[in-house]
């Protein structure tokens, strides 16, 4: 009999990145013997092409609203004539974010609440997994869990470059909140997080795709799939969430042109506005192998690269380094996080240095005394460099159920003890 | 008022009427708006303007961190209905520290006035600075102690109704949106009055030139037929054909309460036998004239569009362009044709052969609140009428003085006459 055998497993989905850290976990646990049920809620985001996109049965917290539509409407309107009250007399500080977002905002955790608590409640689940539990969702689903002492498994996948105050909350109702390795796990413990409740397992997708878009086939196939010649080197520039100016990337494109066999493409952050990239980039159109790219695969795109330049904070360039590739930094203004200050990029200001930059490296490759910062960069941000990471996270899972089945036997075999001491 | 962008988008720039009605009824009015105003528009204006910027700038995380705590500690008692789970936590970390967009934009200042007008914000129809705008002069007029009156735009109904602030008064444009407020618990009935579509039409989009034409023209004609703004009054377009309805209309109305303006409108070029058409409506109704509170006779120097819009009931003995018209500006309308037809032709038009029976289907409409439709200006003036001077509304019961054989006929003279 496999060991997870009748064994219920609920887990929210909401963007494809979560796809790439769960459902492997779930593919093996279902492997085991568990059901796996994955569900959503309704935002602005449209969380239901996460699903369609892999074909990937879901429910949606929202099916529920008929059947809790009382409970919602009594706590909405407690809430909303509190919160309406606060804002009037708070003197601006609720006023900060416009009303008709708050309004948005509180009601849908409210019909979450109740939709999620009736969905648990209906899937009485042994297992609960979601990415974290920083945001609405993966908060609330934890409260209902910890409320239920259900376990609940949640992910630090991505590094940690915000504000510590981000991260107070991210190992709160967890049973485990898994993490790359020792940077990210002290981030959170500096944050509050309990480390009994954060596992250090490495990161569940990134060095499978580094096995898999590494592959000469497939960069060929991915450069094909791009329109750029097998030959040509190609500059991937990794654009962060921020805003930007009006590009005037004269010097880059002069550099490129006069350079010739180099694509340069930029790779925008998926949660970034669409009419944002198309102000900054009017200058950028219609050049011939200049790309500007935003649904799209950016693991493809780091297997072909040849240099990244990494705009701003964002995880994209720890995992150009996980790559293997040379990293040129910018900074942009208000960043906290700089991949400069640890040695293992090349700083630059801006397209006027750039060219410069990424042509000595690719004359020249990384200094040996950078390649050994970057080592010991990765080292204390993985525990493990390798394609395991999902087993890892399913065996911690079977372990939480296996202990909590024990716990719950024990309670029974105590109860029946004390029904027969009391009953003699 | 405060008149945001996004309102002034959605209503094509309608919205901007309504401060031109409260200047035309004598209010001092001054607008304080985040919409694009030239300076030839702000010349021309017949009310002050004042335009207000929430100017857009990044915020620091250092800011966020700070205005997120405050937000926590102004929270911190507050727990989602049936658990115990703070809606701070929930809020917090994710959605309120990434949505702050308003910070150092508010400011503390008199707003000099007896009432505050603001838009109710709906989910469907925003923007940052409309919304910065409202919530800001809500939160001054209510610590200067100054009433306020919402009125609704975008349409009420949407589940998401926090935008609905609380106010003193609120005027909406359907008795839907009237009881929602109230199933809701956003407002009292009592607190709540229903716009005159000509005036709900200027918080929609699109253009008409029907009501166009109304409201560039209702203050003259009122001037001219003299009747004053909150009269209640009954549409009865006159027909030389139909002399047995409207003889028995006039008398089935006496027996509505009081006060009351019948309106009627004849044509100076009908003529029948040796009897202009006047003539034949002072000397066929004679007796029921008598016995009504306040007649006014008018002729084609006003248009039948024009007072269809003025009068709040509009009761017919034949369907015509008037009752067309009447129905697609949700006018109550009354068809009454001796031996006509009889049943409901659409929500609020009514085919009803026996003139005795009218009163009650005006009765009717009275309870269910579809006469009580009113305007900005009027509820404004009753907020500030102490209430021991109040109206009970347009149907108050009085006692009206013997009436002169055939009073307050022809406040206008028939051309010719």
């Amino acid at each position: 009999m496999r060991s997870l055998e009748g064994k219920k497993i609920l887990t929210f989905l909401a963007l494809p990145y979560h796809n790439r850290i769960l459902v492997p976990v779930m593919k093996l646990l279902e492997e085991q013997g568990a059901k796996v049920t994955y569900f959503t809620a309704a935002a602005e985001a449209a969380f239901e092409i996460t699903f369609n996109e892999i074909g990937l049965p879901y429910r949606h917290a929202q099916d529920f609203l008929p059947r809790v539509k009382d409970q919602i409407d009594r706590g909405w309107a407690d809430a909303r004539n509190e919160w309406q009250r606060r804002l009037l007399d708070s003197h601006w500080a609720l006023q900060t974010v416009p009303l008709t977002i708050q309004d948005k905002i509180i009601r849908s955790m409210i019909e979450n609440l109740n939709c999620f608590r009736a969905l648990v409640e209906e899937e009485k689940p042994d297992l609960c997994f979601a990415l974290h539990e920083l945001n609405s969702w993966g908060k609330i689903l934890g409260y209902l869990c910890h409320e239920r002492d259900i376990p609940y498994i949640t992910f630090q996948e991505g590094l940690c470059y915000g504000h510590p105050f981000l991260y107070q909350m991210h190992v709160e109702y967890s049973t485990t909140c898994v993490c790359w390795g020792d940077t990210d796990a002290q981030v959170l413990i500096d944050a509050g997080g309990d480390p009994k409740r954060i596992s250090k397992l490495g990161s569940v997708d990134l060095w499978p795709a580094i096995e898999r878009t590494t592959q000469p086939t497939a960069i060929a196939e991915a450069k094909k799939k791009l329109g750029v010649e097998p030959q040509m080197q190609v500059v991937l520039f990794l654009m962060s969430h921020a805003n930007y100016n009006v590009f005037e990337p004269d010097p880059l494109l002069r550099w490129m042109i006069n350079r010739g066999n180099t694509a340069i493409v930029f790779k925008w952050h998926p949660a970034l506005a669409r009419d944002v990239i198309k102000a900054a980039t009017p200058k950028l159109q219609g050049i011939p192998y200049v790309f500007s790219l935003q649904d799209y695969d950016t693991y493809d795109l780091l297997g072909m690269s040849d240099v990244c330049v990494i705009v701003g904070e964002s995880t994209t360039g720890v995992e150009a380094l996980a790559y293997g590739k040379p990293l040129i930094a910018v900074k942009l203004p208000h960043n906290l996080y700089t991949y400069e200050s640890f040695g293992v990029a090349e700083p630059a200001n801006g397209f006027e240095d750039i060219p410069q930059k990424i042509e000595e490296l690719m004359a020249n490759g990384v200094p040996p005394e950078r390649q050994q910062k970057v080592e010991e960069y990765l080292a204390r941000h993985f525990t493990y460099r390798d394609n395991k990471t999902a087993h890892r996270v399913a065996t911690l899972a079977e372990e939480i159920l296996l202990k909590r089945e024990a716990k719950h036997e024990g309670r029974k075999e105590e109860g029946a003890r004390y029904y027969a001491d009391s009953h003699p | 008022m405060a008149l945001g962008d996004a309102d002034a988008i959605y209503s094509e720039k309608s919205i901007w009427g309504i401060p031109q009605r409260l200047a035309e009824r004598g209010f001092e009015v001054t607008v304080i708006t985040t919409d694009e105003v030239t300076a030839e528009e702000q010349k021309k204006a017949s009310f002050k303007i004042e335009k207000k910027d929430f100017p857009h700038k990044y915020i620091e995380i250092q800011n966020r961190i700070e205005t997120t705590s405050d937000m926590i500690v102004e929270a911190q008692d507050l727990t989602l209905h049936g658990s115990d789970l703070p809606l701070w936590k929930i809020l917090s970390m994710d959605d309120f520290v990434g949505s702050i967009m308003l910070l150092d934009v508010f400011d503390d200042r008199p707003l000099e006035a007896d009432v505050v007008v603001v838009p109710l914000m709906g989910v469907d129809n925003n923007s940052r600075e409309s919304c910065a705008l409202y919530s800001w002069t809500l939160a001054l007029a209510r610590k200067q102690g100054i009433p306020t009156v919402g009125i609704e735009v975008s349409p009420i109904g949407n589940k998401n109704n926090m935008g609905i602030l609380p106010m003193d008064r609120y005027l909406v444009k359907s008795e839907w949106a009237k009881d929602y407020l109230v199933a809701h618990k956003l407002a009292k009935p009592g607190q709540v009055s229903v716009f005159r579509w000509e005036e709900s039409y200027l918080l929609h989009p699109g253009r008409d030139s029907y009501v166009d034409a109304y409201l560039a023209s209702e203050k003259p004609m009122r001037d001219m037929l003299k009747i004053p703004y909150g009269t209640f009054c009954i549409f009865l377009p006159h027909h030389v054909s139909f002399l047995w309805e409207t003889k028995h209309l006039l008398a089935a109305f006496t027996e509505l309460p009081k006060p009351f303006t019948v309106v009627s409108r004849i044509d100076t070029r009908t003529i029948r036998r040796q009897h202009a058409e006047h003539e034949i409506f002072m000397k066929v109704y004679k007796d029921e004239l008598g016995r009504l509170p306040h007649v006014v006779l008018t002729d084609e120097r006003v248009g039948i569009g024009l007072l269809s819009q003025l009068c709040d009931v509009v009761v017919a003995p034949f369907a015509s362009v008037i009752t067309e018209r009447t129905m697609m500006c949700r006018k109550p309308t009354i068809v009454c044709q001796a031996g006509g037809e009889e049943g409901v032709q659409s929500e609020l038009c009514i085919w009803e052969p026996d003139p005795q029976k009218v009163p009650a289907i005006i009765r009717m409409w009275k309870e269910q609140g579809v006469l009580s439709r009113t305007t900005l200006a009027d509820v404004i003036l009753d907020m500030l009428t102490p209430v021991e001077q109040r109206a009970n509304g347009e149907f108050q019961e009085e006692e009206t003085k013997t009436a002169d054989p055939v009073p307050n006929v022809y406040p206008v003279q028939v051309a010719g006459e």
